[in-house]
């Protein structure tokens, strides 16, 4: 059995008051997607969704990566 | 942010389906042996509901190969105004379709020679190609394959292809 998706859905705010997901992996090399999800949970009848997500990976207490608008226009 | 990976992985089946060009946000790293966490805040301080996910890339579709026959046929064609773009380049790592690693390429051309020359190069390169140009600025465009950012790697489709900068005018300059 292999774990695909992890998923939490919660009310965020600004930094001090974020929505926090944790993981751990065990070894290395292979990689993840992650996704802030927030206009599109309008399409399924969520009211008062996040208008603009930011996301921001830690490792620890280390940032990896950052993302916002993903701007999947391809 | 390597968009055209995203979006592709994102149309996978079993992924939370979500708008196109939307303000949703994601990103993709290479977690090693640790704790990690996901953080998610309004980008301008708002507040709402939002789904924090995480995916294993390993189980979903993997991308299409990346082709970039077309672009390099392109940068060969000795045409005006094209013929603007300087020569060289390097050979680079292949494809890889399970790690998502691509070709990443920079052209630089006189814009002011052509003006619509990146709309020339988006026709070139055609709708149904991988890859995705960006404008940087009037005279540089960045095409994109599949870079691996969180490695900060870069690999070609087919190397075979690549101009190797010998004997000719032309450009395509190979970033690691």
């Amino acid at each position: 059995m292999r774990l695909v998706n992890l998923s939490a859905r919660a009310k965020a705010r600004d930094a001090a008051d974020r929505l926090i997901a944790g993981f751990v992996v065990n070894g290395s090399g292979n990689r993840v997607l992650t996704r802030a999800v927030g206009p599109t949970l309008e399409d399924y009848g969520v009211v008062g969704a996040l208008a603009d997500p930011a996301i921001e990976i830690f490792e620890g207490d280390r940032s990896r990566a950052q993302g916002a608008d993903w701007g999947g226009a391809m | 942010m390597n968009t055209y990976e995203i979006a592709s992985r994102s149309a996978g089946e079993g992924v939370f389906p979500w708008r196109a060009a939307s303000a949703d946000a994601a990103t993709m790293i290479r977690p090693i042996n640790a704790a990690h966490s996901v953080h998610v805040a309004g980008a301008d301080g708002g507040a709402g509901i939002a789904l924090a996910e995480i995916y294993d890339l390993r189980v979903l579709p993997a991308l299409p190969p990346v082709e970039v026959f077309d672009l390099v046929g392109f940068a060969r064609r000795p045409t005006a105004p094209l013929a603007e773009m300087p020569g060289g380049g390097e050979q680079g790592a292949d494809y890889h379709s399970v790690d998502g690693t691509g070709n990443y390429w920079q052209i630089e051309a006189d814009t002011s020679a052509e003006p619509r020359f990146a709309e020339r190069f988006r026709t070139a390169l055609g709708g149904d190609q991988p890859l995705i140009v960006e404008i940087n600025t009037t005279i540089d465009l960045s095409v994109f394959g599949v870079p691996d950012t969180a490695l900060n790697r870069s690999a070609v489709a087919h190397p075979e292809l690549i101009p190797d900068g010998s004997g000719d005018d032309w450009s395509v300059d190979y970033r690691v």
